[in-house]
């Protein structure tokens, strides 16, 4: 029995031949197929489901879209929060700051023609003893003007910059002042220091916890009557005698001074 | 059986892409030829040939052509790709893009002209033709990508690797 075994080159060629043929016949008489119509349906499907998927795509990608817009929207509503926040507490401290400077500037004597009043931005009421405030020479600070919190005298100005100036104060070593015991005429010395004092009492004069003392201006730095601080339970012995006080101020809490420019005096 | 996979695939894909609010450019793309191109790097021309007699009547089919030119053309651009490929011994990312980009060419060329000698105008021109050739390109470098990255994938060096970062 003889076995047909065709080359696959040559039976490749032979069915490209036909299909040459085949397709020279469609040529001459184009009409539809039923093949055609067979695969104009299977594709229906393929389609609709290509189409589907694309939407399908084109939602997640708008959601995805408008998901990152939210959180961006949300991001941005935080900052403000979180900007409205801080200011909110800046203005609340303002509100205290004025409140402060409302009071001080009710204790303030009427011998001063000029007040500048100055937030203390910095402090060292410890080691250093001084304190700095926000106004300077821009602002009409002088060296050696008085500084005065609400409570009493704060220091003087001890160096001024454009901006900003540094107080010495009370509790500096060398600090002092002129000062007087309430209800005796006899000028003393505040001395500062850890542990401030006055001395220049005459002997024998009994003090009683909390006494004040007062500034009598003849240093001419402070202006008389200004309360320097308290005196504490003392018998004094001697001219000689410290008598330790309490200064009325505690540099600690101070955030608000007043800057006196005194009458006349304008030097730098 | 890979090859038959990668055939309906491509039906599959074929008119996928030729779907309305696909791309317009795309649908010139013929993932047909393809599979062509992938068999001239397994078979002998005379099998590459047969490979490309199907996949060119498919596309004939799919396209709504005359069935028979597009058998003829891929059934030739396989063959005498599978020999080129064969010849130069191509590989890797280069063989995707040469055989894809090669069988595309010769697809329409034999196509034009034997639509040409049986007295029928082609259905596109040269923009058609080029874009045809370019998107079998731009496709043939997509699966030499994706092959790549799925040999890194699959590789033994990167067991290893993991195998390590674990302990």
């Amino acid at each position: 029995m003889a076995t047909l075994r065709l080359r696959p080159d040559i039976s490749l060629a032979v069915a490209c031949l036909g299909l040459y043929l085949v397709a020279a016949a469609q040529i001459r008489h184009p009409q539809g197929s039923s093949l055609a119509i067979a695969v104009a349906a299977a594709a229906q499907p393929i389609h609709q489901a290509t189409q589907a998927a694309i939407t399908a795509l084109l939602d997640l990608r708008e959601g995805m879209r408008d998901a990152g817009a939210t959180r961006a929207e949300l991001a941005l509503a935080r900052r403000e929060v979180e900007e409205l926040r801080r200011v909110n507490q800046m203005l609340a401290a303002e509100v205290t700051l004025l409140r402060e400077a409302d009071r001080l500037v009710a204790t303030l004597p009427p011998t001063f023609d000029r007040v500048i009043l100055a937030k203390v931005v910095a402090r060292d009421p410890v080691a250093d003893h001084v304190a700095t405030i926000d106004r300077g020479r821009r602002h009409g600070v002088r060296r050696d003007a008085p500084v005065l919190a609400s409570e009493g005298v704060v220091g003087r100005v001890e160096r001024v910059g454009e901006g900003v100036a540094r107080i010495q104060l009370l509790s500096h070593p060398q600090a002092a002042a002129a000062a007087r015991v309430l209800g005796r005429e006899q000028e003393v010395l505040l001395t500062g220091g850890d542990r401030p004092t006055v001395t220049g009492l005459p002997a024998g004069t009994v003090l009683a916890e909390g006494t004040p003392i007062l500034t009598t201006g003849s240093e001419g730095i402070y202006p008389p009557g200004l309360l320097l601080g308290f005196s504490r339970d003392a018998v004094v012995e001697s001219a000689l005698t410290q008598v330790p006080i309490r200064l009325a101020v505690r540099p600690a809490h101070v955030t608000v001074v007043a800057v006196l420019t005194p009458l006349g005096r304008d030097h730098p | 059986m890979t090859l038959t996979l990668a055939f309906l695939a491509a039906v599959v894909a074929h008119l996928a892409v030729r779907s309305a609010p696909v791309w317009g450019l795309l649908g010139a793309t013929q993932p047909l030829l393809l599979v062509v191109a992938a068999g001239t790097r397994r078979f002998q021309p005379a099998q590459a040939g047969w490979l490309g007699l199907g996949c060119g009547l498919a596309i004939d089919v799919l396209c709504g052509r005359p069935v028979g030119p597009g058998g003829i053309a891929s059934a030739a651009a396989g063959a005498i790709v599978a020999a080129v490929v064969a010849r130069l011994e191509l590989t890797g990312p280069l063989f995707w893009v040469a055989a894809s980009l090669l069988v595309a060419a010769f697809f329409e060329a034999f196509w034009v002209s034997i639509l040409l000698t049986l007295g029928a105008a082609p259905s596109h021109a040269w923009l058609g033709t080029v874009a045809t050739v370019a998107t079998a390109g731009s496709s043939g470098l997509a699966i030499a990508v994706g092959e790549r990255a799925w040999r890194w994938w699959r590789s033994p060096e990167r067991r290893r690797r993991r195998a390590l970062r674990r302990r």
